[in-house]
């Protein structure tokens, strides 16, 4: 019986691979071989980036309390379908499409490959359309996700699905078109590999806003405004969390050379990501230990997230000494931007504007300073910085570019969130957020029997 | 004390006249107030001084009430001879108006079973006696009203070997409070005999050493290695300084570690010092920042912020923000850290030495 099944799904299986050898046997012809090799390139990088979804789940559930680890981990699900969604019907068309030098306006409701010709940006590499639609929404879906990083433990979950579909239509696309869709910034030469601006600036600039238009968590400041702490229930679950997205920032940095040949660029790369994560996690567990007197484990963390952040728009451009002083400074300055964010009153749970908008800064000016000629000339965007005989020409466009995509990212987030606030409120009640939003929100803890315990224990007080 | 002196004013007589707890309560917070309005006039060793001259007339007026109270209940009056002892701070002659309470009871053998009962609601009564006065419980419960604290001269004898022979690490910690022992009132030659044994039963030996080190050298760290100053990072007190964990119990636990290596039987931290003094065990410099220290800890540690609760004065053991500011306070908080990092320094050096010698 088993053979017989056996045989059967081998015929079955040879059917299909007959015609496949022979119809690719025909066109075994170097470009052809190019571009199937590049676009497999392209969708493993997709794939990673995609993964990072993984990571944020479980860092922010890590790093918020019990009674709503359920809702932050299954948000960031719900982020997704809405960031696949909106950036199909119009998200990528805005920030893609053929248009001007603000945003594009061709390729609404992305049909597949037919649509290509929408789509002048994005078909130099000859990486089929729909893989790069792919390509480019996982990057989206990481901006959303840091966006939502600032809403953490007492936004509604509404807030979620409208500020999302918005966030994907609007804000994201406007800014990636500046820089990727061949808008006023890609014109002007701003470098920035993979993103340290378009996405995490983008994202942190967002969270930002909501951060501070949804004030802090109940219990975070006391009377006299003093902080207090409140820890994350699973370091366990950050760490691991971190550490997926550390290996998906392998498909983000690069995966953004679009191509796996090109004498192996992408391994130099991933190279200089790998140097800089490292150096900002080791910089900022030794800062933590230097000022509080014990080494920080989400010091630790936030240093090696604010490190690739940094490394995202530079990775091709400086050279591995360069790599990891990015990555020092960031997990440096991260480390005390945390500190002092805090103590000026704005509660960010998972420190998302320090560890993505601080650092996204830093790596966005850090071309400016440390790209070299050679490295520029191989990407073939913008000069050397600074230090390389540069001059303040490339390190100007780098701040130009900063600047901007910060101050329209908050000039824009404000207005819909302050929108959405007046209309439709946009925190949760006292009451509902004491019980947390796993009940609140959705009705079942994510720890049921821990919860039930820990609330039968409060009964008997 | 000079006629001058405006500790002066301070009037015992009420204390020994008042009847009734809620009497001494009051008396009490009336003198104590006094002290804390001179605090800034006298030296620091002066007003100490004084501050635990009051508590301890406070006290042994208490163990004259309990005594009072037995009696009128009809529980007579104590079968045997025995003495009231003070374990930390008291112990130390470094309490604050706002201590809590750490005591026992010694008393002489031979009273048998009767004597156990009498002092057994004795210490009950005093305890709480001593909570009416304002003498808050002590959490870890080094108390009268805790049978440990409160035993015959033969069974302190036995529990004091066992600590010593065990040796684990609470046993150890056992140890090092009950070397604060001080006594206050009763028979106090009953107290220089448990003392005695104590100093037999402490003799100096390795295992002891590293077991005394070993309870020590953890602390909280106060100073980081860029030589700022750690101040509480979350909550009522963030940006403040914890003056009692972060200065005054590191060096209370390190000085009492080296008088108790040295087999010195004094219990005030200032005392054990000068002790360390005479041996010459140490560079003399060094002795001398060390009492500085020690002096600077004590004076930071009456200058947190206090208030009168229900009759008796409060206090948290930080430093503001606002004395922090102090240029001269900051410098000298600054200075006394150094100093508690070098006497750690030395005493985590000795508990690696003392560990690699175990068997």
């Amino acid at each position: 019986m088993k053979k017989k099944w056996l045989l059967a799904l081998l015929t079955f299986g040879s059917l299909f691979a007959l015609p496949v050898s022979a119809f690719a046997a025909d066109e075994v012809t170097a470009p052809a071989v190019r571009i199937g090799l590049d676009s497999l390139f392209v969708f493993m990088a997709f794939v990673l980036v995609f993964f990072m979804q993984a990571g944020f789940a479980l860092l922010e559930a890590g790093s918020v309390r019990m009674k709503n680890a359920g809702h932050v981990a299954g948000k960031t699900v719900l982020t997704v379908g809405i960031a696949v969604i909106a950036f199909w019907a119009l998200g990528f068309g805005f920030g893609f499409g053929n248009g001007n030098g603000f945003f594009g306006y061709t390729g609404f409701f992305f049909g597949g490959n037919a649509d290509t010709g929408s789509f002048d940006a994005l078909t130099a590499s000859g990486v089929p359309m729909v893989i790069m639609f792919l390509f480019q929404f996982s990057f989206a879906a990481v901006s959303l996700a840091i966006a939502c990083g600032g809403l953490a433990e007492r936004a509604k979950l509404s807030v979620y699905i409208v500020f999302g579909v918005l966030f994907m239509i609007i804000i994201y696309p406007i800014i990636a078109h500046w820089v990727w869709g061949g808008g006023w910034l890609a014109k002007m030469g701003m470098q920035d590999y993979a993103g340290s601006a378009v996405v995490h600036l983008t994202g942190a600039t967002a969270a930002l806003v909501a951060t501070f238009l949804l004030k802090p968590r109940l219990g975070k400041y006391g009377k006299d405004g003093k902080p207090n702490s409140i820890p994350g229930h699973n370091q366990v679950l950050s760490v691991l969390g971190v550490i997926i997205l550390w290996f998906g920032w392998f498909g983000f940095n690069p995966g953004s050379g679009l191509t796996a040949l090109n004498d192996g660029f992408f391994g130099y790369v991933a190279m200089t990501t790998n140097l800089a994560a490292a150096a900002g996690g080791v910089a900022a567990l030794l800062v933590s230990w230097a000022v509080f007197g014990k080494a920080d484990i989400p010091s630790m963390l936030n240093g090696v997230l604010a490190a690739l952040v940094a490394i995202t728009g530079s990775c091709a451009f400086v050279e591995p000494w360069a790599a990891v002083v990015i990555g020092v400074v960031a997990g440096v300055l991260t480390f005390f931007t945390a500190q002092w964010f805090e103590k000026a009153g704005l509660d960010d749970p998972v420190y998302a504007f320090s560890v993505h908008g601080i650092a996204g800064m830093w790596g966005a000016l850090s071309t400016g300073f440390f790209a070299t000629k050679e490295l520029a000339d191989t990407v073939a965007v913008g000069g050397p910085g600074l230090i390389y005989g540069g001059g303040f020409k490339q390190l100007g466009i780098q701040a130009l570019g900063m600047v901007g995509v910060f101050a329209f990212v908050l000039v824009l987030s404000f207005i819909i969130l302050g929108i959405m606030k007046a209309v439709m409120g946009i925190r949760v009640t006292e009451e509902e957020e004491t019980m947390g939003l796993d009940i609140s929100e959705h009705g079942t803890y994510g720890y049921p029997e821990q919860m039930g315990l820990l609330n039968n224990s409060g009964k008997d007080k | 004390m000079n006629s001058e002196s405006p500790l002066n004013n301070v009037d015992f007589q009420s204390i020994h006249s008042a009847a009734t707890s809620s009497d001494l309560r009051l008396a009490r917070w009336t003198e104590e107030s006094k002290l804390v309005q001179a605090f800034s006039s006298v030296s620091i060793e002066e007003w100490n001084g004084i501050v635990n001259r009051l508590q301890d007339e406070v006290m042994s007026q208490a163990v004259k009430l309990c005594e009072r109270n037995m009696a009128e209940a009809g529980m007579g009056v104590p079968p045997v001879p025995f003495a009231f002892v003070l374990f930390g701070s008291g112990g130390r002659y470094e309490q604050t108006p706002w201590s809590d309470q750490d005591n026992g009871i010694i008393f002489a053998d031979g009273g048998g079973k009767e004597a156990e009962k009498y002092f057994e609601e004795f210490g009950l009564r005093l305890s709480v006696i001593l909570e009416e006065t304002g003498y808050p419980p002590c959490q870890g419960k080094v108390m009268v009203s805790n049978g440990m604290w409160r035993q015959s001269l033969g069974s302190w004898h036995q529990q004091l070997v066992k600590w010593r022979e065990d040796s684990r690490w609470e046993d150890v910690r056992y140890l090092t409070i009950a070397s604060d022992m001080r006594c206050v009132a009763g028979d106090s030659s009953l107290a220089a005999e448990w003392r005695r044994d104590f100093m037999d039963i402490m003799r100096r030996d390795e295992e002891l050493e590293a077991a005394l080190l070993g309870n020590t050298v953890r602390h909280k760290a106060a100073l980081n290695i860029l030589g700022q100053v750690i101040t509480e990072r979350f909550g009522e007190h963030a940006g403040e300084f914890d003056v009692k964990y972060g200065l005054y119990i590191p060096l209370v636990n390190g000085v009492r570690c080296l008088a108790l290596y040295y087999g010195i039987s004094e219990t005030s931290t200032l005392e054990r010092i000068s002790k360390l003094h005479e041996l010459e065990a140490f560079p003399r410099p060094w002795m001398d920042a060390l009492r500085r220290a020690f002096q600077k800890a004590l004076k930071f540690r009456s200058m947190t912020t206090y208030h009168t609760e229900e009759g008796v004065l409060q206090s948290d053991s930080y430093l503001s923000q606002e004395t922090l500011r102090q240029k001269e306070v900051f410098r000298e908080l600054r200075e006394s850290l150094v100093t508690v990092r070098q006497l750690y320094r030395m005493l985590q050096r000795q508990h690696r030495f003392a560990e690699r010698r175990r068997p």
